[in-house]
């Protein structure tokens, strides 16, 4: 068993099989060695934590991805724009708990949660205008009228004006 | 809440770039015109990766041209608003070799139809001028789609005017030189282009039909657990899938959730409704074919043994009768039906067809006092009277009119062919069995489409000119009328050049109609009648006699009847089939018979006319003697 402390210090114990899905501490318990000692994770919250490691758990024992994977199988990963059923369940979260899961999963480096996470997002940008991406994400315009005109204007050709 | 965007900009740049290569360019593109932040973000130069990955999202997509800049390319690409107006309507055009997107109003004005000498004529070489920024519009008229070549009017003209000011010819060279080497990448790009995205707007339509079709299988799955499971396992595929009503269709154009499927249940249960009649019609259409198909064959064997012109019912009024219906009905999901099944039936012919004589005079009783709700009749001898003629509206024009007379067994107005004539009108009232009999037979019941009637106008005519024999209207009967054979003569019909109008009795409601009626040589007076003595009665009778032998002599007279073998035939032909195949040596009134339908020589114009009717002088007015 694993010992994680989080950043408002809660104490999590999860087996090393699970918590290893995270590169980080896999090289973190590689460094230190059979220890009994708590593992600080000063950036990831007991809330965000308690979800990551939720992930782990069903994700367990799947292989990870190489240190050395070549360029080509990363891509594949990305192109990928399916994500598993229970992934989608599982990330069906606030926009506040998603923005932190995906932090979390690029601090503690587990590529497969971060994809999910990302592929999250952009799916929620995909098709969207503007306005839309605005509304759905809850910003400002910050653009003037005026600026708003003019930046649609910027990206055409000027041949035939 | 916080925006997950606002903290976007201030997200470690990886993850940002992780989840922009996600997206599509148009994605890009919108995102940087969300807010300064990230317009900042991708717009610099150090984003160009992203860009470059988000466009190979995009399955097929030609790269990036030279000319364009990856937003500019994204715009022209995937972006939806007219270059001009801004405006983003359904029907837009790209003109991938002028780098710009128009609406047709947009695009029409700078872009005209290349006429029949183009490339040629345009003031600079023709090798440029195929190089124009070009579209193909299409627009659908109608039935047929015309499509248009277009090309830029703007650049021609610049092209034009630049050429012109060109003095030497090795200027124009190197201006034609550069002009070429610049727009030929641009065409050929254009090109790559064009493919693409005519590949993508097929996708789309596929990929669009199969979303449909996934939301018309949740139509039917919806149906199913609606309980209309065992109609759609009974029903054959090809005909009027449920899913494929048009307001069905209309609804999976968009999202079926359950609120939807919610909303379009009533419809559905409607649909299905219909659909279970029309299958059932359907079904007992089969059934009727076939068992009722084997019911009129049946029956046209008893119909030989019947003496010519003898009126009967035909196979729809026997299954209109309940006995028949029951037992052609019975059983009906059972294949087997044979002449077994119709043995009751076969053995009940002469019942049903006494039945059914009772049925039709009930009608023709129903008929007058229809029409003549205050006359009264003994329904038990009205039949029997000279004064109850029939008529019928589908072929009085042509001046036929139809008498009902029991002198005979058989009744003209029953055997008359318009009774028995199916109608173009759908009768709600009539009830579905019957409906699928009619149509599976291609028969109907006595007088279905309601063309025989009785003529309200009928009745005082009839009963004055049975009157004007001395009879009573009450108690004369046709048969008396028939061997009483009178001859009336219409004196308003008398004519210096034609003749005295006589006609028999049975004739006279045809005149009226004829010759009084609408476009009558008689329209609109009234008809004075005569009955005319011994002497020129028989004169009369005599010329009609010979006029109706005539016309049993002409040869497409069909009218005589042979009572060996009820062959039709006229009056000249038909002795030498019966010398020939019923061994006869001699022919006489026994071996034929006149069709009942022929229709009788009942005017004669008789000369020489009656004097004509001296008009008074005029009145000689003040005014004329001035």
């Amino acid at each position: 068993m694993v010992l994680l402390v989080t950043s408002d210090n809660e104490q999590f114990n999860a087996d090393k099989d699970v918590v290893e899905r995270s590169v980080l501490i896999k090289n973190m318990l590689e460094d230190v060695g059979e220890s009994d000692q708590p593992i600080p994770l000063p950036n990831v919250s007991s809330s965000v934590l308690k979800k990551v490691l939720e992930y782990c758990e069903h994700h367990r024992g799947e292989p990870l991805p190489s240190a050395d994977a070549d360029q080509s199988q990363d891509e594949t990963r990305k192109r990928t724009t399916d994500i598993s059923e229970w992934d989608q369940k599982f990330i069906t979260v606030d926009q506040e708990m998603l923005f932190e899961i995906i932090l979390a999963a690029n601090y503690l480096d587990i590529k497969s949660l971060l994809d999910v996470g990302c592929k999250t997002v952009a799916n929620m940008i995909k098709g969207k205008t503007p306005e839309e991406i605005r509304k759905l994400f809850n910003i400002v315009n910050d653009f003037t009228p005026e600026e708003e005109a003019q930046i649609k204007k910027e990206n055409e050709w000027a041949e035939d004006r | 809440m916080r925006g997950l965007l606002k903290d976007m900009v201030d997200m470690p740049m990886d993850i940002l770039y992780e989840i922009f290569g996600q997206l599509n360019p148009i994605d890009l593109l919108h995102l940087a015109r969300t807010t300064k932040a990230l317009r900042g973000i991708l717009m610099s130069r150090s984003s160009m990766s992203v860009w470059k990955e988000a466009r190979s999202n995009v399955t097929g997509l030609p790269d990036c041209p030279d000319d364009l800049s990856e937003p500019q390319y994204a715009e022209l690409a995937m972006g939806k608003c007219c270059y001009d107006c801004q405006r983003n309507l359904s029907t837009h055009h790209i003109v991938w070799s002028g780098r710009v997107r128009y609406c047709t109003k947009c695009l029409e004005k700078r872009f005209v139809p290349k006429e029949n000498s183009f490339p040629y004529s345009r003031g600079y070489p023709e090798e440029l001028a195929r190089l124009l920024p070009s579209v193909v519009v299409s627009k659908r008229q109608g039935g047929y789609t015309r499509k248009k070549d277009m090309f830029s009017l703007p650049t021609d003209r610049r092209w034009r005017e630049e050429y012109a000011a060109l003095k030497s010819a090795e200027e124009k060279s190197k201006w034609l030189k550069e002009r070429v080497n610049e727009r030929r990448p641009m065409v050929k790009h254009a090109e790559e282009c064009a493919v693409w995205y005519s590949r993508l707007l097929q996708n789309r339509e596929a990929e669009k039909a199969s979303i449909i079709e996934e939301r018309k299988a949740l139509v039917v799955e919806h149906l199913k657990k609606m309980g209309w499971q065992e109609e759609l396992d009974l029903r054959s595929s090809i005909h009027d899938p449920p899913q494929e009503d048009p307001v069905v269709v209309k609804a999976c154009q968009k999202e079926i959730n359950e609120r939807v499927l919610a909303s379009l249940e009533d419809h559905l249960n409607e649909i299905m409704e219909s659909l279970k009649e029309k299958r059932i019609a359907r079904e007992k259409k089969v059934l009727y074919q076939d068992r009722l198909t084997l019911l009129k064959r049946v029956y046209e064997v008893y119909v030989e043994t019947l003496p010519v012109n003898s009126v009967h019912p035909n196979t729809a009024d026997l299954f209109s009768n309940p006995v028949v219906r029951d037992i052609v009905l019975s059983d009906p999901r059972s294949a087997e039906f044979t002449e077994d099944n119709l043995e009751v039936v076969q053995q009940s012919f002469e019942q049903l067809v006494a039945q059914w004589r009772k049925d039709v005079d009930t009608m023709l009783i129903d008929l007058i006092k229809k029409s003549c709700p205050e006359y009264e009749f003994d329904p038990a001898t009205v039949l029997h009277l000279a004064t109850s003629i029939f008529s019928c509206n589908g072929c009085s024009h042509h001046g036929e009119y139809t008498r009902h007379s029991s002198s005979m067994s058989p009744s003209v107005a029953l055997a008359h062919r318009c009774a028995r004539q199916m109608g173009y009108s759908y009768d709600d009232s009539v009830d579905p069995e019957t409906r699928a009999a009619q149509a599976a037979i291609s028969q109907v019941t006595w007088n279905f489409t309601k063309r025989i009637f009785f003529d309200a106008k009928t009745l005082p005519v009839m009963t004055h000119l049975v009157e004007l024999c001395g009879l009573d209207a009450a108690r004369a009967t046709a048969k008396e009328l028939d061997e009483l054979d009178p001859i009336f003569e219409c004196l308003t019909c008398n004519n210096p050049r034609t003749g005295r109008a006589t006609i028999r009795w049975s004739y006279a409601m045809v005149h009226i109609n004829d010759d009084h009626g609408k476009y009558g040589s008689a329209q609109g007076k009234e008809p004075e009648w005569v009955l005319l003595d011994g002497h020129e009665a028989t004169l009369v009778r005599e010329r009609m006699q010979e006029n109706q032998e005539r016309a049993r002599a002409q040869p497409n007279a069909d009218v005589m009847i042979c009572r060996h073998c009820k062959r039709k035939s006229n009056s000249v032909d038909l002795p030498k089939h019966i010398k020939a195949n019923h061994q006869r040596s001699e022919v006489t009134d026994e071996d034929f018979v006149v069709d009942m339908l022929e229709k009788p020589i009942s005017l004669y114009r008789l000369w020489p006319p009656r004097p004509e009717k001296e008009n008074p002088p005029p009145v000689e007015t003040a005014m004329d003697t001035n």
